[in-house]
């Protein structure tokens, strides 16, 4: 590794790049029925439609999300100087399932209904604000929580997520009694993360939202490296320490705010792809963070694609946050095991 | 030129009984090199961290060549003094080549992106402890004396005048403890200086031009190795009786607790 | 059994998504098995083109198949080549409803909680197909076998009943769903007591001190050995035999003479 981090950094990108077009192409070739791409491009239906509205946004959000998730996972390890938290230890998806569940139980009531019902089915927004609120304020109280001395604490942080999540599980069972069989149906398949068909001009704007965060997180990998010396090593080379935490904090919750938004909690993906990542690249985060980009985008595009294809015969799909756990452990393991 | 003037230093941790520092004053110049001793729970660690602008102290002025310490930015503080704690981490995944890199850190613009520049001084800093056979190595997989010689190349890649350096021969052999002692001179001779807090008085006596002795937050002595190694000035602070002999070859003081057998 | 209840739950108000409706329509798609045996009643089966995969009406069963209750899919719909849907809205397949009719397929919704709610179901149905008049004739068959029924009960004194759907957790019929409905059409008192939902979870504690006379179990089994709901041992159990209580469409008639049986002594 005598190559500068710049130079490790383009390579990844260089290499992980086709990677993700492969997935895509995969990702695109994949679905409920036969597709003839010839017979799509020139404009034929439903081949069309199917092609560039239904799988090419999918493919798209998957990407975007797996992206956003492997790089909010970095991030927060970094900042918890934990490998094991993944982008929901912050009490995030605690906070989203019960912004999710008071939004579905209000819709019930009387006032909700009325409510909801004006816009009925398009009554799906309140739902998504609540739930990426909902992780907001959570996230802002695990950090306030997980302070002390004015300074972020890692492990008192990581210990106030995992109670909070404790927490907000135990509450949305509650609530469950409350809540009528289809709403809790709808809650669950939310909070095992699903993948649905959005419009374009909603993913464009997503992407470019996700942007921001992003680059903000790219700027700060080298800062992150200079966390692992420890609190002093990093204050000792001009590191603000406090500040940096906190954007990267943010930056993180942002991006996964974002793409809860869209597909509830899906799981495994912000923690694996870091690791993963890892094996390959070592622990320099100016190259990890892209290259977990491109890796998760290109994860959840497969795993996505693995779910459309599993169980096409029964005409359903799994939630895509069961198949990145079913697919991704094994592989993870595999990897693991080869660079041991 | 004067690297560090510290003056009236007082400082309480948060939530302590007692000051760790009741009014310490030390000065640094180019081409010096000085030892804090004294024994534990004096406020050696302390003073090193004020110098580094790590704690502020709750009266008294520090500055770094003639600036003073809360008028300078982080970063424009970490390309004057570099700093390296008692017990550096040890689980880094991290190669000993890019530790050494993080070194330049204070140098480097928002993208944080090493030049050719900085890969060759972190080479010949790392070239300089001996330990560029250990380049891809990760530190986490170094023993205590090679993780050592590591973090000394990253406080030298730096390229920070002054040096503050606590405990920094604990874990190394003889042969590298000379080889860092050589470092220091070479980089005093240059033009810079170090402040070393150390615990083993003979070394301390025969690298350093000048050592403070610290009591219990305080500098009760202050000078030459001749002037501070005196018998009965350790024995009082020290709360032991020692002796003091030259060293037959240098003429440089050392320090012998008296032990009965 | 959960699904079935979640969809049979589910509220909104009969809405249109999408395009318009052509005037003459062929290809229709059903994301709700109900909503099928409307279209079936109608005698529309050459104009249905995809059903759920939960559809087991024998006259269904070499239709493609489009997805569940709460996960139609879009790219099977799509293949199809309908002109339109009809769905029953919910939570759930919120989602997907609107994707379809962002696409381009009109979409037409159809709550299903109360018999009203089914009525109309028949008629707008029957409208959109153009086939108006069978709509009347299958709203009125429907009714003609509620007036029957509530005749054959009248004089009688009503027997309190808890209409069971499901155990563990206790779910029982509430009097304004259609479940309950049809329960006092056959001459029963819903013993659950006043409650908005057409569904819903009744606690053991509940159900004893609604002190019922017979206790129905629709569609579920009664566990073998002991009573179905503690505390109460001594209460009669019956067991509809007709599934055609669960479905919240034109079969509903099937599930009167039925529940008229279980409640006489």
């Amino acid at each position: 590794m005598r190559r500068s981090a710049a130079a490790r950094a383009s390579l990844s990108i260089a290499l992980l790049t086709p990677v993700v077009l492969a997935a895509v192409a995969v990702g695109l070739a994949v679905g409920a029925g036969e597709l003839s791409l010839s017979g799509a491009l020139r404009g034929r239906e439903p081949d069309a439609t199917v092609l560039f509205r239904l799988r090419l946004p999918r493919v798209l959000l998957a990407a975007e999300v797996g992206a956003a998730l492997s790089v909010a996972g970095v991030a927060l390890q970094a900042l918890l100087r934990n490998p094991l938290a993944d982008p929901f230890v912050f009490g995030l998806s605690g906070g989203a399932a019960i912004g999710i569940a008071v939004v579905t139980v209000a819709s019930g009531s009387a006032i909700g209904l009325a409510a909801t019902s004006a816009a009925s089915f398009l009554g799906v927004l309140p739902a998504q604000l609540a739930a990426v609120a909902g992780a907001m304020a959570a996230a802002l109280l695990i950090f306030t929580l997980g302070r002390a001395r004015g300074q972020l604490e890692p492990a008192r942080a990581l210990l106030a997520g995992i109670v909070f999540n404790s927490f907000a599980s135990a509450l949305v069972l509650s609530v469950e009694a409350v809540l009528r069989p289809d709403q809790m149906q709808a809650v669950s398949l939310w909070l095992a993360g699903t993948l649905g068909y959005e419009a374009m001009p909603l993913l464009a704007g997503a992407g470019i939202a996700l942007l921001l965060p992003a680059l903000v997180l790219v700027a700060l990998a080298g800062r992150l490296n200079l966390l692992s010396l420890g609190d002093e090593g990093a204050a000792a080379l001009g590191v603000d320490v406090g500040r940096t935490r906190l954007l990267a904090f943010f930056a993180a919750s942002a991006a996964v705010g974002i793409a809860v938004a869209f597909t509830g909690l899906v799981g495994f993906v912000g923690l694996i792809v870091p690791h993963a990542v890892r094996l390959v690249t070592g622990p320099d985060h100016r190259v990890v963070l892209p290259a977990s980009a491109l890796g998760g985008a290109a994860f959840l595009v497969l795993a996505d694609a693995l779910a459309r294809v599993l169980f096409r015969g029964l005409g359903a799909e799994p939630p895509v946050g069961a198949v990145t756990a079913i697919v991704g452990a094994p592989l993870f393991v595999l990897l693991m095991r080869s660079r041991a | 030129m004067i690297l560090l003037e510290a003056r009236g230093l007082r400082f309480r941790h948060p939530g302590a009984a007692r000051e760790a520092l009741a009014g310490a004053s030390l000065s640094v110049a180019s081409g010096e090199v000085v030892a804090a001793i004294g024994p534990n729970a004096a406020g050696k660690s302390t003073l090193a961290r004020l110098c580094c602008g790590l704690l502020a102290p709750q009266e008294g002025a520090i500055s770094l060549q003639q600036a003073p310490m809360s008028r300078l930015g982080r970063r424009e503080r970490a390309r004057r003094v570099a700093f390296l704690p008692q017990n550096p981490p040890h689980d880094l995944s991290f190669t000993a080549r890019e530790v050494a890199l993080m070194g330049r850190a204070p140098h480097l613009g928002l993208w944080s992106l090493e030049g050719p520049h900085d890969l060759e001084i972190a080479r010949s800093a790392l070239d300089q402890f001996d330990a560029l056979d250990l380049a891809e190595r990760p530190v986490s997989q170094l023993s205590g004396g090679e993780r050592q010689r590591v973090f000394l190349a990253r406080a030298f890649a730096q390229e920070a005048a002054l040096l503050v350096l606590d405990e920094p021969t604990a874990a190394l052999d003889l042969s590298h403890q000379v080889l860092l002692v050589n470092a220091l001179r070479r980089k005093a001779r240059e033009g810079g200086g170090a402040l070393l807090v150390l615990h083993d008085l003979a070394l301390a006596g025969a690298a350093c031009d000048r050592l403070a002795l610290l009591d219990r937050g305080q500098v009760v002595a202050e000078g030459t190795p001749a002037e501070v190694l005196r018998p009965e000035v350790l024995s009082a602070v020290y709360g032991t009786p020692v002796e003091v002999v030259a060293n037959p070859v240098t003429g440089q003081p050392l320090v012998a607790p008296r032990i009965s057998r | 059994m959960i699904l079935l209840l979640g969809l049979l739950l589910a509220a909104g108000p009969r809405q249109h998504l999408g395009p318009p409706a052509p005037a003459q329509v062929r290809r229709v798609v059903t994301l709700a098995p109900a909503l099928s045996e409307i279209v079936l009643s109608l005698g529309a089966l050459d104009r249905l083109v995809g059903v759920t995969r939960f559809d087991d009406d024998p006259r269904t069963s070499d239709l493609p198949r489009i997805g569940g209750y709460n996960d139609p899919q879009p790219e099977a719909v799509l293949a199809v080549k309908p002109d339109l849907a009809l769905a029953e809205p919910a939570p759930a397949n919120r989602g997907p409803v609107e994707t379809l009719a962002r696409l381009g397929i009109p979409v037409e919704t159809f709550p299903l909680s109360r018999v009203a709610d089914i009525e109309d179901a028949i008629s707008g149905i029957s409208a959109l197909l153009g086939m108006q008049e069978r709509g009347r004739e299958v709203r009125a068959g429907l009714e003609r076998a509620r007036q029957e029924a509530r005749e054959k009960a009248r004089g009688r004194p009503r027997t309190r009943a808890l209409l069971v759907f499901g155990l563990d957790p206790l779910v029982v019929a509430g009097p304004d769903g259609f479940a309950g409905e049809l329960l006092r059409d056959a001459g029963g008192e819903n013993a659950a007591g006043p409650n908005a939902l057409p569904f819903f979870r009744l606690s053991a504690e509940a159900a004893v001190r609604a002190a019922p006379e017979v206790i129905v179990l629709c569609g579920v089994e009664s566990p073998g050995g002991r009573p179905p709901i503690p505390g109460l041992t001594k209460t009669r159990v019956a067991v509809l035999r007709s599934t055609a209580l669960m479905h919240p469409g034109p079969r509903l008639p099937e599930a009167l003479a039925d529940l008229a049986a279980a409640l006489a002594r």
